[in-house]
């Protein structure tokens, strides 16, 4: 069995229209994973691409060890499931499942074998000997699967397998193809459009949407963590609810909610997520709640009510749907902003046109920015805190810091600082109390206190809730902010740098030869010789396009031009150092290159005026500017 | 009693009779338009040529007194006039061959152009199409010149090699490869299948029906072909049908014996139609909505 990895994999037709945009994905042997999305995501096309069936444009595909970009399909160890089921009209069913043995040259009595095997396993025994045609949809869909486990293959891709099946059939087909994973324990890649067949069938679930990846996770984390509107939507039957509102923080940490026709109140302990720059009760917010954290309200539920007017009772057997609008005088029971859909399994009397009150779970209400329309609760956020800068130290998070070569830069005073969970560690530094734990994957989320505030980080190591711990704070990776202005922003973890590629004659030792150059801001740095071949990689066309070399902070390197050794005439970039930042534990020097600003890591207390730059090509990442495709 | 008047169903009134005899009017002159010459043309070489000039036009095989009778005469000595074992054995594997050849090179390059990438497909495809436009007659010089520079003339291949391709069908193949759902294809290439397989096994059983009658229709051109063969072949034992037969008319025998060996070439082919009319007609039909 076989694990499957996709890097960066792009598919762009003519040149310009992208279908997948940088794609990338671990999937593990033996996982299910689901690609869904509405039409047009790219989601049957990446796994078509999986297949061998469209040709990657760029990235890297893994089945197993072997990257698999070039190879055929046949010789990918992998079988497909079409949606139309593709069966050989004028084979019969056992040929049909026999085909690729035979392709593969198995010996005749192990063919017959495997396909009786195949089909007692899938109840289809009975119709070997008839055409598809005389077959019923399911049974059709039956020896589409046949024809796909005879072969035993490492991986499994099947596209929309029931979206030709009735409600009743599929669901059944469904629990089949569950079924057939764990028998077969083999790895499956499988694409739909149905939200449910992407909750119960998948161990991680992939959601596209335009040719992006929206989100990659569990149908739990997924369900319970949207990152956007996009997938909180796409997720769940009946859909999120989605209202328009405003937040303010109150003196007491709560926050209120007010949307159109109803006013919550979330305690402190659930606003420790929420984004803490839109809690202003200006910033417009949408609201999302799911159907079923709106409940017909038994007594009372200060700040958590609502009250609405009943549109319709939809009674589905175990679960009843309410439809409501907290404007009595609207008629719409969708796309308005004050209707939602509440759904309950307990046994209710209500009937259209009362007014009744609901009760919202506070703990599941989502947020999402209005323009962008990402989440504003991560699961792993960034948090704001409050910092004082006075004399080369800084108080913040319960604690202090100090470093002079950065605070004596800032004028004493507060500022806001932005933490992100990447500045964050388990080490010395802030003492504090792990006040929740979650898992995510292999890793866990902490929520930790120090002092008055909450900051959230990611970790492998394991710690209980109400342990005492310490965390690290890497000050390169945090920002000031005063009234939103920056002060220091964090360094940046990658830069990009425009240019071209070239094949220049240079002199060297008194003869002309012929090198390969990156021409970066006026500049030229001779490559390697294996980046060279990955660039050629790219085909002829790569001379022509503009690119974007993208280069790890670790990977720049600066020289003092007293100590850069001779190169060649125009060779080398040549930038004029700005400033110095001395955060203590590491030093930055921060260039300027025909106007763009970066930094690079510096050793030594000398400053020179001028620096030679360098990089380590071994890791850099080039991108077709025009199209914004990472080509490897 | 009060008089009731009976109308019949609209179906069968008067106005739609009339227009239905009419119709049948029509057709039925069309086919006896078709069938006459062909059975006057039978009708006469069942009878001498002393009877065929003593009596008028008739479509009965009368005799110089009038009364019924059949002469067989004729055929035997059409049959030996047409050098009927020789030119027989070659029309069929002048037929044989071309049909067979033109069959399996023209959908392997239908499918080439429906299918595979390659360079400039679409170019080449559409200079092809574009011979289409070019009378076959204008072609007979050139195609006569190429034979000869290649040495063929005067031989059974002459009339094989330069109509095992043909325009006409690569273009009605493709088509039918281009209905042919992707899916299947595609499915047979993961499970192992190439280009080739895929082809041979998949695909081409699917375009059967279109292929017999392409089949037919191939067979049919290369039976009734005679203008190239009377050219490209002088040598008498490499005539087919249609040359012999023109030679036959061409060479002072009475009428009745030329209508007797125009009946012994058209018989075979007759007879094919009727075995295989359900194909000609479906066939035809079919490439008339995909063309």
């Amino acid at each position: 069995m076989a694990k499957v990895s996709l890097k960066h994999i792009y598919k762009v037709y003519d040149g310009k229209v992208k279908a997948v945009n940088d794609f990338n994905l671990e999937i593990e042997d033996k996982e299910f994973v689901v690609f869904v999305g509405p039409s047009g995501c790219g989601k049957s096309t990446t796994l078509r691409m999986v297949a061998g069936l469209e040709e990657i444009t760029a990235g890297e595909l893994r089945i197993g060890d072997r990257i698999c970009n070039h190879v055929e399909p046949k010789d990918r160890n992998i079988a497909m499931v079409f949606q139309n089921y593709a069966l050989f009209p004028n084979m019969t069913v056992y040929d049909n499942i026999a085909f690729g043995l035979k392709m593969h040259k198995v010996p005749k009595a192990e063919i017959d074998k495997k396909v009786h095997e195949a089909a007692e396993i899938l109840g289809i025994t009975e119709y070997l000997d008839r055409k598809p045609k005389a077959l019923s949809g399911g049974q059709r869909q039956r020896v589409a699967l046949g024809r796909a486990i005879v072969r035993e293959p490492n991986v499994f891709l099947l596209d929309e397998p029931l979206s030709n099946l009735d409600a009743k059939l599929r669901a059944r087909m469904r629990t089949e193809i569950t079924r057939l994973h764990k028998r077969l324990q083999a790895t499956f890649i499988y694409v739909t459009h149905d939200q449910v067949e992407a909750m119960t069938m998948g161990d991680r679930i992939v959601v596209m949407k335009g040719g992006f990846v929206q989100q990659i996770g569990t149908p739990q984390e997924l369900f319970n963590f949207p990152v956007n509107k996009f997938v909180a939507g796409f997720l769940g039957t009946p859909q999120m609810n989605f209202f328009d509102c405003t937040l303010l923080k109150e003196s007491d940490g709560s926050v209120t909610v007010r949307a159109d026709g109803f006013t919550l109140s979330i305690p402190e302990e659930e606003t420790y997520r929420l984004d803490a720059s839109v809690l202003d009760g200006a910033h417009k917010v949408t609201l999302g709640i799911r159907p079923d954290d709106i409940t017909p309200l038994k007594g009372e539920a200060k700040g958590a009510e609502i009250e609405a007017t009943v549109s319709l009772v939809e009674e589905l057997g175990v679960q009843t749907l309410i439809y409501c609008d907290t404007d009595a005088n609207s008629l719409m029971i969708e796309n308005s902003p004050t209707a939602f859909c509440s759904s309950t399994v307990e046994p209710t009397a209500i009937k259209a046109g009362e007014k009744t009150k609901f009760r919202v779970n506070i703990s599941k209400l989502h947020f999402f920015d209005v323009e962008t329309e990402t989440t504003l609760k991560e699961r792993v956020p960034t948090v704001k805190a409050q910092c004082r800068v006075e004399g080369g130290e800084a108080k913040l998070l319960g604690g202090s810091v100090v470093c002079p070569g950065l605070f004596s830069r800032i004028e004493s005073g507060t500022y806001t600082v932005s933490i992100s969970p990447a500045a964050l560690s388990f080490g010395n530094g802030f003492k504090g109390v792990i006040e929740a734990v979650e898992q995510q994957g292999r890793e866990y989320v902490y929520r930790v206190r120090l002092g008055d505030d909450r900051v959230f980080l990611k970790s492998d190591e394991k710690h209980e809730t109400g342990e005492e711990t310490e965390i690290a704070l890497a000050l390169d990776s945090v920002g000031f902010y005063d009234n939103g202005t920056p002060v220091m922003e964090p360094i940046p973890e990658a830069y990009r740098f425009d240019g071209t590629f070239a094949k220049l004659k240079v002199k060297e030792g008194g003869k002309t030869v012929k090198r390969h150059f990156a021409l970066i801001a006026g500049g030229k740095l001779c490559l390697p010789d294996e980046f060279t071949q990955k660039m050629y990689d790219q085909g002829r066309g790569i001379f022509k396009k503009e690119l974007s070399y993208e280069v790890s902070l670790d990977d720049i390197t600066a020289t003092s031009m007293s100590d850069t050794a001779p190169m060649g005439e125009g060779e080398g970039l040549v930038a004029a150092v700005e400033d110095v930042l001395d955060y203590g534990y590491v030093k930055y020097l921060k260039l300027k290159l025909e106007g763009k600003p970066f930094c690079v890591k510096w050793v030594g207390d000398a400053v020179p005026p001028e620096v030679s730059v360098s990089f380590d090509f071994d890791n850099v990442r080039v991108y077709d500017k025009a199209i914004d495709m990472k080509l490897f | 009693m009060k008089k009731t008047k009976f109308r019949f169903p609209a179906r069968i009134n008067g106005a739609t009779v009339a227009k239905k005899t009419f119709i049948y009017v029509v057709l039925i002159g069309l086919c006896l338009s078709f069938i006459i010459p062909y059975f006057w043309m039978l009708i006469t070489s069942l009878r001498t040529e002393l009877a065929y000039n003593s009596t008028g036009f008739t479509l009965l095989p009368l005799d110089e007194q009038g009364h019924l009778s059949l002469f067989f005469g004729n055929y035997k000595e059409a049959f030996t006039a047409l050098n009927l074992g020789q030119v027989l054995l070659n029309t069929l594997i002048v037929c044989v061959a071309n049909t067979f050849l033109n069959l399996f090179l023209n959908s392997l390059a239908a499918y080439a152009f429906a299918r595979l990438k390659f360079f400039a497909k679409n170019t080449i495809f559409k200079i092809i199409l574009f011979s289409m436009m070019v009378p076959g007659t204008v072609m007979l010089v050139p195609n006569f010149l190429i034979c000869d520079y290649l040495g063929i003339t005067d031989s059974l291949f002459a009339l094989i090699l330069p109509f095992v391709m043909s325009v006409y069908n690569i273009f009605l193949l493709r088509q039918q490869f281009l209905g042919v759902d992707k899916g299947i294809e595609e499915a047979a290439r993961i499970e192992g299948a190439g280009p080739f397989r895929i082809y041979l096994r998949i695909v081409l059983p699917l375009v059967k029906p279109m292929m017999v009658v392409l089949g037919i229709t191939t067979f049919m051109w290369n039976y009734g072909n005679y203008l190239w063969p009377y050219i490209v072949n002088v040598d008498p034992n490499l005539r087919t049908l249609a040359t012999s037969l023109a030679e036959l008319t061409g060479s002072g025998y009475d009428l009745t014996v030329q209508l007797a060996g125009a009946v012994i070439v058209s018989a075979p082919m007759i007879i094919v139609f009727f075995i295989l009319q359900k194909y000609i007609v479906g066939g035809t039909m079919e490439g008339a909505v995909k063309g």
